[in-house]
């Protein structure tokens, strides 16, 4: 088929539903190529056909919820501004005799949970590995856990921790551990609660996952899930539950994660 | 994924209204009923805004929660719908800026995602021709994609498309025009 002029819109309906033959195709794709005009008839034809509405997730309205429910409410303040100023005053004595209190020096267990509650942190660092340039109050604040702290990485033989950020996802804040061997990864996420993960999608988002091979949870009662793909394992701690910390729970999930 | 086709159950105005006033007071059923029937769309713009699930399921849920807290303070100036897509578009791209900078793309785990739409070879069925429509489709430049996206997820007007992006009609049919055009030289190559 030799195409001198624009192509009528039937020829290009038949061209995206696939009707034509290689001969008849090929002629078609070649002007295409060529002529803006038919290019942009093909280009609305083919986004007609294809574009449709898809049914979202039953879990996202959950997920609202919970969001809304952790979310501070706002009412009106009743205070004056002295009031403020004596209420502000209050919380720096008992948040500084606190902090004398329960130091890092008296190797509190760190609480990630907390940790993630707690503080705002940027939701993305320019250079997330350095989170100790980014993150210094973080890191003060406890040497127990400071993720890029030589003296507490969550260590797991034969991997190395390769990466460490912390993600804002749904409003809330994850740790992301990315530990690799060479030829095995594996990522650890620790989110306050259940919303932000869903197995379902992960492996959506996963595009060299052949599907879940291995799901189990690691501690039941916790909320601490393994599944494994293909190719890379992952671990979910789901932190809405305060005994789930950085102590020796997080460390019997990181001795067993692989 | 379903398609949902024309299952999807739109709310007549004066139900919508009455969401619309139950959710600026803060009643969960009314905040049900506007998910209920907003989910879908919802879900299916920032689908081909993002390409990807589970990012199009948390701007979902983002989108809810900026609507429910900002309800109180819509005047009804634009369309209830104009301003719903406004909150989308920058949702998406917000959560896009994101995860393109932070997550997927500077991530050593991430690298070897795929950032390109499918060879022939690997469209075997109409599920994945699906994919690569949308891949095309957020591959596409912002100020190009959220037309495509309004147009043929929502079925909206040049008009609707100009009021959400703030734009004459004749710029959106433009940008329409030329975003025809790179879908069919991308899409070419998944089309036998």
């Amino acid at each position: 088929m030799k195409i001198d002029n624009h192509i009528n819109r039937d020829l290009l309906v038949a061209h995206a539903q696939r009707h034509l033959n290689q001969p008849d195709a090929s002629a078609v794709s070649a002007h295409l190529r060529d002529c803006n005009s038919c290019a942009d008839d093909y280009g609305s034809i083919l986004l007609k056909l294809r574009v449709k509405r898809v049914a979202a997730p039953e879990w996202i309205w959950q997920g609202i919820r919970t969001a809304m429910e952790e979310r501070p409410q706002r009412r009106p303040s009743r205070f004056g501004l002295w009031q403020s100023l004596a209420v502000a005053a209050l919380i720096l004595v008992v948040g500084t005799t606190g902090y004398f209190h329960f130091r890092p020096d008296r190797a509190q267990p760190f609480d990630v949970g907390q940790y993630l509650y707690a503080l705002e942190v940027e939701s993305s660092a320019p250079n997330p590995v350095n989170m100790r340039a980014h993150f210094p109050g973080f890191l003060a604040y406890d040497r127990q856990l400071a993720l890029s702290d030589s003296q507490f990485q969550p260590q797991v033989q034969g991997y190395r921790l390769i990466e460490q950020r912390i993600l804002k996802s749904g409003g809330i804040q994850v740790v992301q551990l990315l530990y690799d061997s060479g030829g095995d990864s594996f990522i650890v996420f620790i989110a306050p609660r259940k919303v932000i993960f869903n197995f379902g999608l992960f492996k959506l988002v996963d595009d060299e996952a052949q599907g879940i091979t291995c799901r189990r949870a690691l501690c039941p009662r916790q909320d601490i899930y393994q599944f494994t793909t293909a190719k890379r394992k992952y671990v979910f701690v789901h932190k809405h539950n305060p005994s789930v910390g950085a102590g020796p729970l997080f460390a019997e999930l990181m001795r067993t994660a692989p | 994924m379903a398609g949902l086709g024309a299952e999807i159950r739109v709310l007549k105005t004066s139900e919508e209204d009455d969401a619309i006033e139950g959710c600026r007071r803060g009643d969960p059923d009314a905040q049900r009923r506007l998910f209920d029937d907003y989910q879908h769309r919802i879900f299916s713009i920032a689908l081909y805004l993002s390409s990807n699930a589970a990012d199009a399921a948390e701007i979902t849920q983002d989108v809810f929660l900026k609507v429910f807290a900002s309800l109180p303070q819509f005047r009804g100036e634009a369309k209830f719908e104009t301003w719903l897509y406004s909150i989308v578009a920058n949702t998406a791209r917000d959560h896009g800026r994101r995860l393109r900078s932070f997550l997927f793309r500077d991530s050593a785990f991430w690298r070897s995602r795929p950032d390109r739409v499918p060879s022939v070879e690997e469209q075997h069925d109409q599920h994945q021709v699906d994919e690569a429509v949308r891949s095309a489709v957020a591959s596409l430049p912002e100020k190009l994609r959220l037309p495509v996206v309004l147009r043929y997820v929502e079925d909206l007007s040049y008009g609707e498309i100009g009021e959400v992006m703030n734009l004459p009609p004749g710029t959106v049919a433009a940008r329409l025009s030329r975003a025809h055009a790179l879908l069919a030289r991308k899409l070419e190559r998944v089309r036998r």
